[in-house]
């Protein structure tokens, strides 16, 4: 009977970006058991979203820098249907083309941090450098690199011109050159196997129990990703795998990277003319649930408004704040230094989770 | 563990889980203003939202879903947290420290 | 083997980066920089600070100026949208690090006739 260790890894860890703290119970190298703590990074935004209804599309996209645009898009659509606002048709294929760009540098972040926890630091700096060409196509289409500002109630302020649509174009086409190279070396590399295959597995039965959503609920078997719903007319299809793994969770990423390349494709190419915006008049008034499937998963904005400029309540269900809680399933039964890697591939984001 | 507000809706929501084609997606509360809490819980089936209301008072203590479903844990903890709500063998505590007054609640009991 | 072949082509292509501080930086063209203001064509009509969503803009008509806090602002470009005279504009750049806390004023110059145009307090 071997005594047991108990080790804190986070909140401050080379390892780990974001301020975490798990409390892990060792026996020799072997985690027999873990607890989450959060608490390290909580802003009360859901109280300071209810001001300004105008003003909060700002604040919305502060929530999490990686995938702001999804947060303003989910608060804007929220309070398109209390105003009953028709969004023109270019204003929604621009909030697609957006998305899908975020979710291309979201993912490719994600990516390059599972190579880093590893220690494979060309194969991180390489993904960053194809990060760094989407950073810099949405700063030229949106005039900013994180958080572009772009969405307003009833549509989109800045438009695509046709020389973007074609740098876009351009972009995506070398980018996927290059990028199936670097898919190839995530789908084969040995090292990279040994670190990830079989590491953290999340069962399915687990996955739901624990009701995880996005690219863990995918990499686990669970089919469901509301781009899937609600891509109308768009040739979209899933990527699931079924093994649970730190590896299967990159690898739907990697997949993920080149459908949302195609995604971009087909709206580039069938982007309709018209209006930019819808007007807006009056303040909101009465309940609205929207849902989009972010980066991360399933990202879901409750609106509750009472006729004045200030909101009732917002409350946001953010896709990590499922996923980070799921590590408490994944972690148990692994060896210390797998640590990084597992927590990494689900992609914890503490300010989508705290708030 | 009987006589809660929201014994009936936890148990639906339960019963609906069961099903391998319904999940979770969060549960909400706010305070609706006239000195109850307002609780949806929000299930999603085949891509349809489906939500139960429940209303319940701030000081009894509620019927947690925890046992029946990990994933309801840590929004009930953010629950006790922001809104002072009290759930049977759920510990709060998840964001903020213990004391203090419930930052989303709008009147006292 | 196939990181290899990439980390040979990039030793010939050589850096991707620029040497920002000690040569131009690299800003795309539609980036939105810092906002400015034109006083000239400003009527001091007080709708920037309104619609303001970091409370940034301060118009005070008395004294006809328009101060900014810079770290408050967030370059969102809601003030350039919503200015009925075109008064203000992004000027495309980086802004630099900044040892205090900087309000930058504009002042507007008041000639005889334009002072009878203001509306009375």
């Amino acid at each position: 009977m071997s005594r047991t260790t108990l080790i804190p890894f986070g909140p401050q860890h080379p390892a780990f970006l974001e301020p975490l703290n798990l409390s892990l119970k060792l026996s020799e190298e072997t985690v027999i058991g873990v607890e989450i703590n959060y608490g390290y990074n909580h802003r009360g935004l859901e109280k300071a979203l209810t001001s300004d209804f105008r003003r909060s599309i700002y604040m919305c996209e502060r929530v999490c820098g990686i995938c702001s645009f999804f947060h303003s898009t989910a608060y804007c659509q929220s309070l398109e249907s209390l105003f009953q606002a028709e969004v023109p048709e270019r204003a929604r294929y621009i909030r697609t083309i957006m998305m899908e760009s975020q979710r291309l540098t979201s993912h490719l972040l994600a990516l390059g941090h599972t190579a880093e926890a590893i220690g494979y630091e060309s194969l991180f700096m390489q993904l960053f450098r194809e990060r760094e060409s989407i950073m810099r196509m949405v700063n030229d289409i949106s005039g900013n690199r994180v958080h572009y500002s772009m969405n307003t109630i009833g549509g989109v302020r800045r438009d695509i011109s046709a020389e973007q649509q074609a740098d876009v174009i351009t972009k995506l086409d070398g980018l996927e050159v290059r990028f199936q190279e670097l898919a190839e070396i995530f789908e084969k590399d040995p090292t990279i196997r040994a670190r990830t295959v079989g590491k953290g597995v999340l069962t399915e039965e687990m996955a739901r129990n624990y009701g995880v959503v996005g690219p863990v609920a995918r990499a686990s078997g669970l089919a469901q990703d509301l781009r899937d719903t609600y891509s109308q007319g768009l040739n979209f299809h899933l990527v699931v795998r079924e093994e649970g793994d730190a590896y299967a969770r990159s690898m739907v990423r990697v997949e993920e990277v080149l459908r949302s390349i195609d995604l971009i494709r087909q709206t580039v190419s069938e982007l309709p003319g018209g209006p930019l915006q819808a007007p807006v008049k009056g303040n909101p008034k009465g309940e609205a649930f929207t849902r989009l499937e972010a980066p991360r998963g399933e990202l879901l904005y409750y609106v509750k408004a009472k006729g004045t400029a200030d909101l009732e309540r917002i409350k946001i269900k953010t896709p990590a704040f499922v996923n980070v809680a799921a590590l408490s399933a994944m972690v148990p039964g692994c060896e210390m230094a797998d640590i990084p890697v597992i927590t990494v591939s689900v992609d914890p984001c503490i300010c989508c989770t705290e708030r | 563990m009987s006589g809660c507000s929201n014994t009936e809706t936890v148990a639906r929501v339960a019963a609906m889980m069961r099903e391998k084609d319904t999940r979770l997606v969060t549960i909400v509360a706010a305070d609706d203003g006239e000195g109850t809490a307002e609780l949806i819980y929000i299930m999603d089936r085949r891509g349809e939202l489906i939500k139960l209301r429940v209303r319940c008072r701030w000081d009894e203590e509620l019927e947690s879903l925890s046992p029946e479903y990990k994933g309801a844990e840590n929004m009930e903890r953010e629950m006790m947290d922001l809104l002072g709500l009290s759930f049977q063998g759920v510990q709060g505590g998840l964001f903020l420290g213990p004391g203090g007054q419930p930052p989303l609640r709008t009147q006292g009991e | 083997m196939a990181m290899l072949s990439i980390v040979l082509r990039n030793l010939i292509t050589g850096p991707v980066t620029t040497r920002y501080p000690e040569g131009p930086a690299d800003i795309p063209e539609g980036n939105r920089g810092r906002v400015d203001w034109n006083m000239e064509a400003c009527t001091l009509c007080g709708l920037c600070q309104k619609r303001c969503p970091t409370l940034a803009v301060k118009v005070d008509r008395r004294a006809g100026t328009t101060t900014m806090e810079v770290f408050r602002c967030i370059a969102c470009g809601v003030c350039v949208d919503v200015c009925p005279q075109d008064s203000i504009s992004m000027v495309i750049g980086t802004s630099r690090p900044g040892y205090i806390k900087e309000v930058r004023t504009y002042i507007k110059e008041v000639t005889e006739e334009r002072a009878e145009d203001r509306p009375q307090p």
